[in-house]
């Protein structure tokens, strides 16, 4: 599954610590990278590769919540709810991306396009409200911007 | 006033290191591996009073000074695991001046004898994390980093690591066991991580703004440095200010510089009257807004006051904000980031946010009030580390200054605003 | 000697050496601070929280579990805070605990439980829904796993870590939604996993073996041993009803620690097996037919005294096997050699002379090195491969395999010497070579001579005969001599064959060399020691005395008996003997030659008279012309001597089925019938083990002064004579080889198979791996063979039929097949004798 370059790559990782398993999560990042999510045959060849038995890569991969273990759309859109966010009418912000992409929180839309999910606090609070699209911050949200930013995600790629 | 942490922020390309030195910087560690011993750095940290910018506020220079002597080799971890709600002012620092950063580690590395530091960055912090590995590149190319640095004899290595979503992990162990590449569950103590951190060696952990500071002290000495802020609170502090106000964002300020400076000169004033505030993250006690005209923003007065100054996160929150929905919010925060490991934090954050989920929903009861503060007092120093400590601090503190509310919103089974 | 430290707790002064922590500090007064993560053979933890002690001057209340005592300092562990956290901790964990203990097999032996009547609270202040996680789910046909009644305390992925060194389970998610499961779809596969449901605080990891067989009061607990193995691990048998419902560890440092292996632990099914023997069975017309006591002991007794009158008392013998206790043992010996009159009395599996046992387990234990020949810890003594793991795991202690076949432990980089098979003393003298050219040795007498035996050994010659890189030899040198306390193990078939005794004297050269305790023997039977002891050999009296006269006539006025002085035949020759016809009757004792040995079935066939006292029909049984019923080790009392010469006590848990006799008895009855007294029967002349173990006292120098009194529940190491330590010439002799059949066989037993008392319990049995041949990859595609493919191995004398299973595991050359898999004898294969069995794979 895990190809011959990511391998390779994540034995380059282990040598930047001075504890080869100190690479694990970045392991997982480069595996996530390439699959998109960490299904268990993707984290039995992380195991492999990191020297380290699959029930602790897969459970430190469990612990963290930027680790996929289920299959998520092109964008991931990750709403902070958290206090700041929220008191700027974060909850607006995910009813309005409810209703533009029509799908609840936790759900991917059909054409695999969006996944909508919350999140706790991004560190962007005086910029609230926020939302993080795979690794993109977008700040300081309005229904307008949000319009524009979903039509800009749907156009790219395919 | 002038800057001197946010000096560059705003610079164009100011995470460049050309602009970067342009404006002066690696000075200070040009000046520090010529003029100082790492003893002597050590003391002059001490001598400034500097104090942990991530939340407990412990005297840098009294930490370092904790390593065990002649144990090697030793590291230094940079916390940018920022992670407490209403907090931004790291990302603020990594992001527009990533070589102040760097500057501090390597200066404090040398202090302390470490041959290898990391940064650890909490996951989410992309564009952050991109932009301190080039700066590290960079660093290494102009010989800031690596082998023989600016010809001194001293060698480091510098790792930017990413963490991945975890709270809990700001908690100086649990990063360093996320470090190891483990669940972040946080470690026994004793043994501290000065004697046995990282892989079990003396190690030194520091947030991004107390490493950011270094360079400062190191260029203008401990007692310019103490001439800012108050006799126990000494030195420079970013707030990052959120919520109702009319400018949020990161201010620097003198510690012990009024609250309402802060809130009315620096943010723009609050876009509401003021209901509460909570001013040092989510996790410090939230103040009501009478106490606010006489408060400074310092660690003393705001134990004084019954909160502290945590993180220097002040989130301002406005009438009209309905208090058990936001505890309840916090709750739910608290619990979705306990790690599990101990009992009373891992039960005792699900059960307070059910209660106030109940509560919150119009199922409250009467007894529900006590029922949260006895559940609260079963966790307050039980839990293993200070995560379920800081879950308490919303709960007791708005049952203490918003009673009437909670009592509102159960026998009316509704909001009160 | 630790300082002591003196501490107060609870108005009571305290002293205990420093380093204590204040949990066992209070522990030594007896008072009881409640534990649920803490595990004293696990590293401190520190998570439930609820052994939280105040202690003045200090902040907060602090985990006595993780706090160590220090000069002066006042602890208060029943405070009104203490209390009022204790049950806080416990209302914490009752808020998702599902309280379903009526169906809990914990119930009655849960922590958890325990803990709420003592400390927790009266009545439930939670009124929100309860969690719900996976109930009652399989982790493996073994374990079953319930994640509401877990606590998340950690013990058995700790446990996984710390001790098995193999982490298949752990933490998945965290904080309320942590749960402790293995990977994806993965079954919990280990022989040690059923270790987590003894140290489990409560019902999260329960026995699908014992699962709803009986509620913990219920069960009466009788201290005994394992009978599976040499190790000897101390066990508890639940009993119910007359039915051993349970087996669990049962501390003994000296033994097993507490520790089991999962076939020690679940696999004791065989006793309530519908194949039982429960009546005598008595050949007529040519089948098995039941009969009663007094018709098949009359017909043994006039068949053998039949027998010995017309063709002398050469004509007769007696197997026995060192699965039986030393009270059958010896009574066996005892009647062969006074009733049957012959010294034609021997065992399966008997070790060679000059094997010595294991140093002790503590030894084993604390090595910096351990060389293991020949043998597999995993499949052999599983209880000493998790001590070996935990060593080499946590302590860094060096495992150097000697072995053709890769196993576990060579995990461990120790290094792993691949030899060729029959090359083995090559290769010891080789290690000796390096050791004396580099002056690694320790200081000893007759170093010269040594140098000039091995001479002719330097590395690049041993790699050229065995096959094993020189410079892998030096290396394995060298971590041998670098280790303080190396241990020197191996396995008996190492010193069995032709070329044994030259293997022995090379390993014992190694070990004087390096300053090591003398090489102790992998025992695989669970009394492989003590049956020798008893003298159930053909040149051994008990306490293995010599058959010399003097002894002879001493040991005849005690059994108050004319001694044969006639040299007896081993059990080679015995079967030997039988195939010529001039051994006509044999009595077999709970072993399986039919199966076991190269020549058993045919040999067993030209028998006139054959009796065989067993559990099943074995092969061997359904040979016979008389079967007897036997009871199983929980039938009987008895003593097991262990690997490392260890003395131990089984209590009688069972009574027997139907009309099941243990060993002794029947032997005693059967003497009676043939009108002598073997001794060792009560007034009322029932059969009494303690007597025997008396008379044992009296005649076996080793076992002098032992009763069952001074046993107790711990047993006593006994400590027969080793020679005199010296240097020896160890010759190699290259092992003949056969073009026809170019690989050489090694043969090696797994822990799950398919011998008679395991492959008739239930669930385990499952677990048995089919009948396979490994194969190198290498050789595999020369021969154009691929994995799973079904193949005939054969050798000179007779052929299987198996599946290849091709893996590096085996080195080029040779081929791996394990015992008692098959419906087929392995052992057919092999000419009783020869040092190499070489055979040829051909694909069916």
């Amino acid at each position: 599954m895990l190809s011959e370059n990511a391998k390779a790559e994540i034995e380059q990782l282990k040598g930047k610590y001075p504890d080869p398993k100190s690479a694990l999560l970045p392991a997982l990042y480069v595996a996530q990278r390439e699959h998109g999510w960490l299904s268990p045959e993707v984290m039995r060849d992380v195991a492999e590769v990191m020297d380290l038995p699959p029930a602790e890569v897969a459970s430190v991969a469990s612990f963290y919540t930027m680790f996929n273990r289920q299959p998520v759309g092109e964008n991931l859109i990750q709403v902070c709810t958290n206090i700041s966010c929220s008191l700027l009418g974060a909850e607006h912000i995910v009813e309005y991306l409810k209703s533009k992409l029509g799908i609840d929180v936790g759900e991917t839309t059909p054409d695999n396009k969006f996944t909508l999910v919350t999140v706790e606090c991004l560190g962007s609070c005086g910029t609230a409200p926020m939302m993080q699209v795979n690794d993109t911050y977008y700040e300081n949200l309005t229904e307008e911007k949000i319009d524009r930013i979903l039509a800009e995600l749907a156009e790219r790629k395919g | 006033m002038e800057k001197f942490l946010l000096r560059n922020v705003g610079v164009p390309n100011s995470h460049e290191i050309d602009v970067y030195i342009g404006r002066g910087g690696y000075q200070a560690l040009a000046k520090a591996l010529k003029e100082f011993e790492p003893q002597e750095l050590v003391n002059l940290v001490r001598e400034s009073g500097l104090r942990g910018r991530g939340g407990a506020g412990f005297p840098a220079g009294v930490k370092w000074s904790f390593l065990p002597k002649g144990v090697y080799p030793r590291y230094l971890v940079c916390n940018a695991d920022e992670g407490e709600p209403g907090t931004f002012k790291d990302r603020v620092l990594i992001e527009h001046d990533p070589h102040g950063l760097i500057e501090g580690i390597i200066i404090s590395s040398y202090a302390c004898e470490v041959e290898h530091a990391f940064i650890y960055i909490r996951g989410e912090y992309v564009f952050g994390a991109k932009r301190l590995e080039k700066a590290v590149a960079q660093a290494y190319e102009r010989g800031y980093l690596g082998r023989n640095i600016l010809g001194s004899g001293y060698d480091l290595e510098l790792t930017v690591h990413r963490g991945a979503g975890s709270y809990v992990c700001g908690e100086e162990t649990g990063l360093l066991t996320s470090l190891e590449g483990d669940r972040g569950h946080p470690k026994l103590k004793p043994p501290f991580p000065a004697s046995q951190g990282l892989y079990r060696k003396p190690t030194i952990i520091n947030n991004v703004e107390t490493l950011f500071n270094v360079p400062f002290i190191v260029e203008h000495g401990a007692e310019w440095y103490k001439g800012f802020g108050t006799e126990r609170s000494p030195g420079l502090k970013l707030f990052c200010i959120s919520g109702h106000v009319n400018k949020p964002g990161v201010y620097e300020l003198p510690l012990g510089t009024p609250m309402m400076t802060l809130i009315n000169d620096y943010a723009g004033g609050p876009s509401k009257p003021i209901k509460t505030v909570i001013p040092g993250g989510s996790s410090t006690p939230m103040l009501p807004p009478d106490v606010l005209e006489t408060l400074t923003l310092d660690y003393e007065a705001l134990a004084a006051a019954g909160s502290m100054l945590g993180s220097g996160a002040v989130i301002v929150v406005g009438e009209g904000t309905c208090i058990v929905r936001l505890v309840e919010r916090l709750a739910e925060f608290y619990r979705h980031e306990s790690c599990g490991k101990c009992i009373p934090c891992r039960e005792g954050t699900d059960w307070l946010y059910k209660i106030m989920h109940r509560i919150e929903h119009g199922q409250g009861r009467e007894e529900d009030i006590d029922l949260l503060l006895d559940i609260c007092d079963n966790i307050s120093g039980k839990s293993f580390c200070p995560l379920g400590d800081a879950a308490l601090g919303p709960i007791t503190s708005s049952i203490k200054h918003f009673r009437d509310e909670y009592l509102y919103h159960i026998r009316e089974r509704r909001c009160m605003v | 000697m630790e300082p002591l430290v003196t501490l107060t707790i609870d108005d009571r002064e305290v002293t205990v050496p420093a380093g204590t922590t204040v949990l066992n500090a209070a522990k030594s007064v007896g008072i009881e601070i409640p534990t649920l993560c803490y595990y004293e053979k696990l590293a401190p933890f520190g998570g439930c929280r609820i052994c939280l002690v105040e202690i003045e001057k200090m902040r907060g209340l602090q985990t006595a579990c993780t706090t160590v005592v220090r000069p002066d300092m006042v602890v208060r562990t029943a405070s009104p805070e203490v209390l009022k956290t204790r049950k806080a901790i416990l209302e914490f964990l009752l808020t998702n605990h599902p309280l379903d203990c009526p169906v809990c097999d914990k119930g009655g032996e849960c922590d958890l439980q325990d803990f709420v009547f003592k400390w927790g609270p009266t009545e439930s202040r939670y009124i929100e829904e309860k969690r719900h996680k996976r109930k009652a789910y399989a982790l493996s046909p073994l374990i079953v796993k319930d994640e509401e009644r877990c606590v998340l305390c950690r013990r058995c992925v700790r446990y996984l870590e710390e001790w098995a060194d193999d982490l298949q389970l752990d933490y998945f998610e965290r904080g309320r939604l942590t749960r402790v499961d293995t990977f994806p779809g993965q079954p919990f596969d280990s022989v040690f996993s059923g270790n987590t449901i003894d140290i489990c605080p409560v019902g999260a990891l329960t026995s699908r073996v014992f699962r709803f067989r009986a509620r913990s009061w219920e069960l009466e607990k009788v201290p005994s041993v394992c009978a599976y193995c040499g190790v000897g691990c101390n066990i508890t048998l639940d009993v119910k009803t007359n039915k051993l419902r349970r087996i669990s560890g049962r501390e003994n440092p000296a033994v097993n620690d507490g520790w089991l292996c999962d076939k020690g632990r679940f696999a004791h099914q065989y006793i309530d097996s519908p194949e039982r023997i429960t009546r005598p069975l008595v050949r007529k017309d040519g089948e098995l037919r039941p009969a009663s006591w007094d018709e098949a002991l009359n017909l043994v007794s006039q068949r053998l005294r039949e027998i010995v009158r017309e063709s002398g008392p050469r004509s007769v013998g007696g197997v026995g096997s060192a699965t039986v206790t030393n009270e059958a043992a010896y009574l066996f010996q005892k009647f062969v050699r006074t009733v049957l009159g012959t010294n034609n009395v021997d065992h399966l599996g008997r070790l060679p002379d000059g094997a010595r046992p294991l140093p002790s387990m503590t030894e084993v234990r604390e090595a910096d090195a351990i060389l293991l020949f020949g043998a597999d810890t995993l499949e052999e003594a599983p209880v000493i491969e998790l001590f070996i793991r935990r060593a080499a795991n946590l302590k860094g202690t060096k495992v150097i395999v000697a072995n053709p076949r890769r196993i576990n432990l060579t995990r461990y980089g120790g290094p792993w010497l691949a030899y060729r098979p029959g090359t083995e003393v090559a290769l010891l003298n080789g290690l000796a070579h390096v050791i004396l050219a580099e002056g690694l040795h320790k200081e000893g007498r007759r170093v010269a001579e040594l140098k000039e035996w091995v001479k002719d050994y330097p590395p690049d010659k041993v790699e050229e005969i065995t096959a094993v890189p020189a410079e892998t030899l030096r290396e394995a040198a060298r971590v041998l001599t670098e280790a303080q306390k190396a241990v020197l193990i191996y396995g008996p078939d190492t010193v069995r064959g032709p070329n044994g005794q030259a293997c022995l004297t090379a390993l014992n050269n190694l070990a004087l060399l390096i300053g090591a305790h003398e090489p102790g023997c992998l025992a695989q039977e669970p009394n492989s020691w003590g049956v020798l002891d008893m003298g159930l050999a053909p040149h051994l009296y008990p306490g293995r005395q010599r058959l010399d006269d003097k002894v002879r006539e001493r040991l005849g006025k005690r059994w108050k008996a004319q001694l044969p002085s006639e040299a007896g035949l081993g059990l080679d020759e015995m079967l030997k003997a039988a195939l010529d016809g001039e051994l006509e009757a044999l009595y077999i004792m709970a072993a399986n030659p039919a199966m076991d040995h190269p020549i058993g079935d045919e040999a067993l066939e030209k028998l006139k008279f054959l009796v065989v006292q067993d559990l099943f029909l074995t092969e061997t049984a359904q040979l016979a012309d008389v079967v007897l019923p036997a009871a199983s080790f929980a039938e009987a009392d008895g003593t097991f001597t262990n690997m490392a010469g260890r003395v131990q006590r089984l209590h009688q848990a069972l009574r027997p089925l139907a009309e099941v006799k243990p060993h002794g008895q029947i032997i005693v009855d059967l003497a009676r019938v043939m009108g002598q007294e073997i001794g060792a029967t009560m007034p009322l002349e029932h059969y009494s083990p303690q007597a025997v173990m008396e008379e044992i006292a009296r005649v076996a120098a080793p076992y002098e002064g032992l009763s069952y009194g001074s046993l107790g529940d711990d047993g006593i190491p006994v400590t027969t004579e080793g020679g005199t330590r010296r240097f020896a010439q160890a010759d190699f002799r290259p092992p003949a080889t056969d073009a026809a059949y170019p690989l050489a066989l090694v043969t090696g037993r797994l822990l799950y198979d398919r011998s008679p008392l395991f492959a008739r319990s239930e669930i385990m049995r499952q677990l048995v791996p089919e009948p396979f041949v490994e194969i190198n990859p290498a050789d595999a595609e020369t021969l154009r063979i691929a994995d799973q493919d079904a193949v005939t191995v054969s050798s000179a004398r007779d052929s299987l039929e198996l599946r290849a299973r091709v893996s590096d595991d085996i080195r080029p050359g040779c081929v791996f097949v394990p015992l008692h898999l098959n419906e087929m004898p392995v052992v057919a294969l092999s000419e009783a004798g020869a040092a190499v069995t070489w055979v040829k794979v051909t694909k069916r």
